[in-house]
């Protein structure tokens, strides 16, 4: 599909930009915390990829090429943002919802918001680590690529990130 | 002691048998640790069962529009830069470098530059001229070469 790209078929990159988007747009919300500059995020990731295809050099897989240049196009987002703390504007988080965090049997179910929020609250590597460990199964080595650390030290950030994870959702909670 | 670290590295397959052995017993023994672990396997299945988030519908249409509306894509051409040239050009210097040695010797020419170095004569100077020609098209090529080869992880 690169290849096709590379050959100027517009179709096949619309193919990979519907294949990714859902992955890309989730890394960029996870960091920046509201959906339009998520979007924003999104969009400009897809014209680098675009405009940069060519110099992709097939050492790493192309996911995680592309999930690095989204890291850190989200993270130059929010460093140019004036706004230093994450707020939670982009939520709207209801009383009902919150309730919803239900005990089924002995399982307790985190619904999807109250997860989101939390993970929102994390720092930007935490936030994206999770969001890859877990939703687009990458591995420990193709995750640091991602972040640009040590494979050993994706393990030990995991489980700081879940440490902090926890402590949100009671903190929300 | 059932630690929190312990139930993820259970939860992720990274305990060996005798300690997955000894994780399970704890929290069949132990009500604090199954408390903890259930919790935390809550949580564990809630991640990985969360869907991905969608942006909205039009996401791929704009993505296209700002493609077209960007300059289209073209491949870049090929850089007629080789990486034999590093060994070449200063070959070609080293031999220059010799036949200036050698017109120092016979001093045969009757043209004139029309710019002078002192202490050499005009045979010499042109071949220092070549010289400085050679290594500023050498550097260009270089330059251009390296610059090419980033990396856009970089951006």
């Amino acid at each position: 599909m690169i290849q096709q790209v590379l050959k100027g078929d517009s179709a096949s990159f619309r193919m990979l930009v519907e294949r990714h988007q859902n992955l890309v747009f989730t890394i960029a919300f996870r960091i920046t915390g509201k959906r339009e500059e998520a979007e924003e995020v999104a969009q400009d990731v897809f014209l680098k990829v675009y405009n940069n295809l060519a110099g992709f050099e097939g050492t790493a897989k192309f996911s995680s090429w592309l999930y690095r240049i989204a890291y850190n196009t989200a993270l130059t987002k929010i460093r140019n943002r004036k706004e230093e703390v994450k707020t939670l504007d982009g939520f709207e988080l209801s009383s009902t919802s919150m309730n919803s965090a239900v005990l089924n049997e002995a399982e307790q179910v985190f619904t999807k918001e109250y997860l989101d929020k939390a993970i929102n609250l994390l720092e930007p590597d935490e936030s994206t680590l999770i969001t890859l460990f877990y939703l687009s199964e990458q591995s420990l080595e193709e995750i640091a690529q991602v972040l640009n650390i040590e494979a050993n030290a994706v393990k030990v950030r995991l489980h700081r990130a879940r440490k902090k994870l926890r402590e949100k959702l009671e903190l929300i909670g | 002691m059932i630690t929190e670290e312990k139930v993820w590295s259970y939860l992720d397959g990274q305990l060996n048998a005798p300690d997955r052995k000894a994780f399970e017993m704890a929290i069949v023994n132990d009500s604090n640790a199954k408390l903890l672990f259930e919790e935390i396997s809550a949580l564990h299945s809630s991640l990985k069962n969360a869907a991905l988030l969608s942006p909205s519908a039009s996401f791929t249409d704009k993505v296209m529009a700002g493609i077209q509306m960007a300059p289209a894509y073209t491949p870049p051409a090929k850089l007629s830069f080789k990486p034999f040239l590093i060994f070449a050009l200063p070959s070609l210097l080293v031999i220059a470098f010799f036949a200036a040695v050698l017109a120092y010797q016979q001093e045969p020419l009757t043209y004139s530059l029309p710019l002078s170095l002192p202490g050499l004569k005009n045979l010499q100077l042109y071949f220092v001229v070549t010289d400085i020609l050679l290594l500023a098209f050498f550097i260009d090529r270089l330059s251009e070469y390296r610059f090419n080869r980033k990396t856009f992880f970089a951006q």
